[in-house]
């Protein structure tokens, strides 16, 4: 394998925002009620205010839509670059913190409450998933350093223990059950600008990892190595595990537990551009947000006016793609 | 990451997550809805009060007591207004834990909650007979009637098919006359609807089911029936048939002249005028916003009559009297 | 802190010589894994610009030592001062430009070409780094250049041990570590790799360096630390540190100490304990008994040898392998008193093996005293060439005297091992 064949690294950004830009442009366009690319710059420049069924449908639902569904994608994928590379595991996602986990039982008491109203979900989640990220790092302190192996299995075992909770908690709430099986389903149907205003929240952690980029490359040898070369380990670890944590958190305050893409999107590009953190940061978070973006499309584009649950799409669009990039065999 | 064998190790993982998430995706595809069986009939030799008694429910089974039940357990809140309503509050000894209507039913001892009702609990009350919505789990059933009780599934798609549910239930406890009248006012109350709203319009009709993520009432639901009958025309059915989610966007460009959602969404006129791109809804902007408790039209029971008539008064005010 | 010399007063026309403190300095260090203790009251110090190895059984704590010095670990008791001030006290950026560690095992997965590999070590430089074309430099010191755009994980063992330690080179510590850095490469390349620290160190580099060979150790190294079970067993120049007590006591091995072409070195033989096989005395000369020396004392036997000349091979070999011989002045036929005790030696040995050795007039009574042992109920078995190269005919008494004649010494060192076998099947 020569290093000829790996896209260089300026290249690679070029061809993550064009991707992007593609992207967007197209979960813009299309959709279950097509709007003519000229009709779009229509809106785009009459702004928010019109009244005609296209303006509304472009500026109320369909833009902050993609809008959120391009922020989830790019914080899902950014928090799995970190973990995936502070765990030195290639099969952790973002998840496995047991954040997820909290922030659904945040959600589940805010609906057994009736507190379903937006600020509370996404403050009841926020806290849940900030609660199992304390819980998951007291467990994991040993003399004063966080072992990330003891992080790993406490978060998993953390998310198995929330999700018995949750299922009782289900099982007792009656009629509320179907809103929390909906709640946890992935989904950015019915999600609007309130949501985004959160989720935009997240977006400044998105750069944090960027400046640890040399530290994250350096800490691919293994901590004890890391430390060798002079990076503060416990510092940085810090640092990104919480950052992870508050993009998961957000992530899924706003749009439920969806798999995947968290998970494959550092993969890919990984595998298209290499492991270096400079590169590997910004165009994971382009491509997750591309991903993301295209499947939610292709969710509610494909059997209109039904939607498909997008985790299930990101599934079959990511898979095959990761799938094939592996074949054509990368180190 | 950098072997052969990891790296195929993790193909192969992939492609067997892929599997697994095309069965749960196919699965999930094919709704929530209840799937609905064919109609069944009435048994030509059903007798009045006392004999053997055959029905067929709608799941197609069968089902045959040697004598009118005298014990019933119900699993299904619906199924227990039902026996409720034509009489039979005696006959039940069991009920589940969602059971609020008629007041009586919340004492009735509770066998657990429709998701996984406690197979002991029943057993211990005895029953001969025990209801069943559409939902139930095959093994369950086949585990009760090995314990020799009979299972009686209501799970119709058409006002008439709550009827002639109704109907049924009659025969097997032996309380066919006042499941006949019962029926008979539901008839009414249908032919009284239709009559008011024969000449007019179908105004393009939404049912929220559920708001986040959007779900409607497709077709092939008595909902959906209900809609019909009411005079208005269901745009969920384009989604498919049960309970779909919709697109917003959709929903913006088909405009419905009236909007229903179900009280279980937590929802009120005010809150779902504004969410994001009903502004421009024709029926926020005529104000037909409407709430409805969701027990009136969701369970197929007798208060589907009355379901029925507020649905009417929504869809079609002009024709309805004055609340 | 040890290492200060006294100033010297100008008034004896010496310059003032500068305070210097030792580059590292380690007081009473002890360290333990969780209860079980690795290190115990080692101290030394070590001197900037010295070429220092450190060696000592597996488990005796050496790469704990090191990443001690390093700061990687926090010492149980005691300190461990890097250029005055303890490790603890630094911070990580500090502490690697302070001291560099190259490491026996390290792993990266990842797709990453040896150029961002070793410009990996220019991190605690901060912004003093002028990154380019020093990683390159670093390589072409080591003399693998050429490797500068291949994949990291694509190398071999040896070749990623140089990548790591060019890594380690462009932290520009005055301290390297390293811990084995030989153990992947093959012979050339490790005595190349030893070469090449001995230059750095010759331009400055103050070199702590595990390794196991102490061959090596002994030719490369000015001084060794010699750890054993978590102490320090001995500090100082290797001829002073590696005698054979020593190893033997380290090691518990047998050492013996060798010089040839100018060059000491060390050779080994399991020691074998509690069984006591027998001894054995060789009548040999002129090279004759070297190998049969050697075998015998690595099977465990005790070994006796005469008379031998003074300056004789094999009298050299047996003074190396610490044997009781029986000795005469160099070019001297075998005298009175060398030939008594030379049959003192035969009287205690349990078989007397005679060599192909030449036999003439000097060394007669050598055979003579052979045959004595033989009446004397003394198994005596001797290799028939020592018949051919007789110049004198005492040898053709051998056989009659009942001596046992083998074709040559696998033949001799076989009917031993028999002896041996028959011996313990005897035995109560």
């Amino acid at each position: 394998m020569t290093s000829g064949a790996r896209t260089s690294g300026r290249l690679g950004v070029a061809l993550a925002v064009v991707i992007f830009a593609a992207c967007l442009l197209a979960s813009l366009a299309l959709g279950p009620v097509s709007l003519s690319p000229l009709k779009l710059a229509h809106y785009l420049m009459a702004g928010p205010g019109g009244s005609a069924p296209g303006s509304i449908i472009f500026w109320q639902i369909r833009l902050p839509r993609v809008l959120l569904a391009f922020l989830v994608g790019a914080a899902l994928s950014v928090a799995g670059v970190i973990l995936q590379d502070l765990f030195l595991n290639p099969l952790t996602d973002p998840y496995v913190t047991g954040v997820s986990s909290g922030a659904a039982l945040g959600a589940t008491f805010g609906i057994v409450l009736h507190l379903a109203a937006l600020p509370w979900m996404t403050i009841l989640a926020l806290i849940g998933g900030f609660a199992t990220l304390a819980v998951v790092w007291i467990a994991a302190r040993r003399r004063g350093k966080i072992d990330i192996y003891v992080l790993l299995l406490a978060g998993v075992t953390i998310s198995y223990l929330v999700t018995a909770v949750i299922a009782v908690l289900m099982i007792r709430a009656g009629e509320d059950m179907d809103a929390i099986v909906y709640w946890l389903l992935g989904s950015f149907s019915g999600r609007s600008w309130p949501e985004v205003k959160v989720a935009l929240f997240a977006l400044p952690f998105m750069i944090v990892p960027l400046f640890f980029a040399k530290e994250m490359d350096i800490l691919l040898q293994g901590e004890k190595r890391a430390l060798e070369l002079g990076v503060d380990v416990e510092r940085a670890k810090r640092v990104l595990l919480v950052t992870a944590a508050v993009l998961t958190a957000v992530a899924v305050s706003v749009s439920g537990i969806i798999g995947f893409v968290g998970l494959v999107v550092p993969h890919i590009v990984r595998l298209l551009v290499g492991p270096s953190h400079m590169r590997l940061v910004p165009i994971a978070l382009l491509g997750g947000a591309a991903l993301m973006g295209i499947a939610d499309l292709l969710s509610r584009t494909m059997l209109a006016p039904a939607e498909i649950p997008v985790g299930v799409v990101t599934t079959f669009v990511g898979a095959p793609l990761f799938v094939y990039l592996l074949r054509r065999g990368r180190a | 990451m950098s072997t052969t064998r990891s790296r195929r190790g993790l193909a192969a993982i992939i492609l067997l997550s892929v599997l697994i998430a095309a069965v749960l995706g196919a699965l999930a595809l094919s709704g929530c809805g209840s799937s609905s069986a064919s109609a069944g009939e009435a048994s030509p030799d059903a007798f009045a009060s006392s004999g053997p008694v055959t029905v067929t429910d709608d799941s197609g089974a069968t089902v045959t007591l040697a004598q009118p039940a005298q014990k019933v357990v119900s699993l299904a809140p619906a199924d227990t207004e039902i026996a409720y309503a034509i009489g039979g509050g005696s006959k039940m000894v069991g009920g589940t834990s969602y059971d609020d209507y008629p007041a009586e039913a919340r004492s009735l001892p509770k066998v657990g909650d429709f998701a996984s009702p406690s197979v002991e609990k029943i057993v211990a009350l005895q029953p001969d007979l025990v209801l069943a919505a559409g939902g139930i789990q095959a093994g369950l059933r086949s585990k009760l009637e090995k314990l020799g009780m009979q299972v009686f599934v209501v799970d119709p798609t058409t006002y008439d098919g709550v009827m002639a549910d109704i109907t049924r239930l009659g025969q097997l406890m032996g309380l066919e006359a006042p499941a006949t009248k019962v029926v008979g006012d539901m008839t009414r109350a249908k032919a009284t609807v239709q009559a008011r709203v024969a000449t007019l319009d179908r105004p393009a009709t939404f049912i929220e089911v559920y708001s986040k993520p959007l779900m409607t009432a497709g077709g092939k639901t008595f909902i959906d029936d209900l809609v019909t009958l009411a005079g208005g025309s269901n745009i969920g059915t384009q989604a498919g048939d049960g309970f779909p989610n919709f697109s917003s966007e959709v929903l913006v460009k088909d405009n419905p002249a009236v909007y229903v959602a179900m009280a279980g969404a937590q929802s009120s006129p005010g809150a779902i005028a504004e969410r994001p791109g009903y502004s421009g809804l024709a029926a926020v902007k005529d104000g037909k916003v409407f709430v409805l408790d969701d027990d009136l039209i969701a369970r197929p029971g007798p208060r589907l009559a009355q379901g029925l008539e507020q649905l009417a008064a929504m869809i079609h005010p002009e024709a309805s009297p004055a609340p | 802190m040890a290492g200060e010399r006294e100033l010297t007063s100008a008034a004896t026309g010496e310059l003032p010589k500068a305070a210097s403190p030792a580059l590292l300095s380690v007081r009473e260090l002890a360290f333990a894994y969780d209860e079980r203790p690795v290190l115990r009251r080692i101290s030394f110090d070590l001197q900037a610009g010295e070429f220092v190895g450190i060696v000592g059984p597996n488990g005796s704590g050496k790469s704990t030592l090191l990443d001690l010095v390093d700061g990687v670990l926090r010492p149980s008791a005691g300190e461990v001062c890097v250029n005055g001030k303890p490790t603890r006290e630094y911070r990580r950026r500090d502490m690697a430009r302070e001291v560099a560690l190259v490491p026996q095992h390290f792993t990266l997965e990842f797709d990453l070409s040896v150029r961002e590999v070793v410009e990996m070590g220019a991190y605690c430089r901060g912004k003093d780094a002028h990154s380019g074309g020093d990683a390159e430099l670093t390589l072409a010191r080591l003399g693998v250049a050429a490797l500068v755009e291949r994949r990291f994980t694509e190398l071999s063992g040896g070749e990623k041990q140089l990548v790591v330690l060019a890594q380690a080179l462009m932290q520009r510590a005055q301290l390297l570590l390293l811990d084995e850095p030989a153990s992947a490469l093959d012979v050339s390349h490790q005595l190349r790799l030893f070469d090449l620290l001995q230059q750095l160190n010759r331009d400055g580099l103050t070199v702590l360096c595990i390794l196991h060979d102490l061959n090596l150790a002994i030719h490369y190294f000015d001084k060794l630390l010699v750890l054993s079970d978590g102490e320090v067993a001995a500090f100082g120049p290797p001829d002073e540190v590696l005698r054979p007590e020593i190893v033997e006591a380290v090691y518990g091995v047998r050492a013996y100490l060798h010089k040839h072409a100018g060059r000491t070195y060390l050779t080994f033989s399991p020691r074998l304990r509690g069984e006591r096989l027998g001894r054995v005395h060789l009548v040999c000369g002129g090279g004759t008994g070297a190998g049969l020396m050697r075998e015998l004392v690595d099977a465990g036997y005790d070994v006796s040898a005469g008379v031998l000349n003074a300056l004789d091979t094999d009298e050299e070999t047996g003074s190396e392998l610490g044997l009781s011989m029986a000795v005469e002045a160099p070019f001297s036929p075998v005298g009175d008193e060398a030939h008594a005790h030379n049959l003192e030696l035969m009287r205690a040995a349990d078989v007397v093996m005679v060599t192909a050795v030449p036999v003439s007039h000097g060394n007669e009574r050598n055979i003579r005293a052979a045959l004595e042992a033989a009446a004397a109920g003394t198994p005596v078995w001797a290799v028939r060439g020592v018949l051919d190269n007789d110049f004198t005919g005492v040898t053709a008494e051998l056989e009659p005297a009942g001596a046992r004649l083998f074709a040559d010494e696998a033949g001799v060192l076989a009917a031993l091992r028999e002896r041996a076998r028959r011996a313990s099947l005897t035995q109560p």
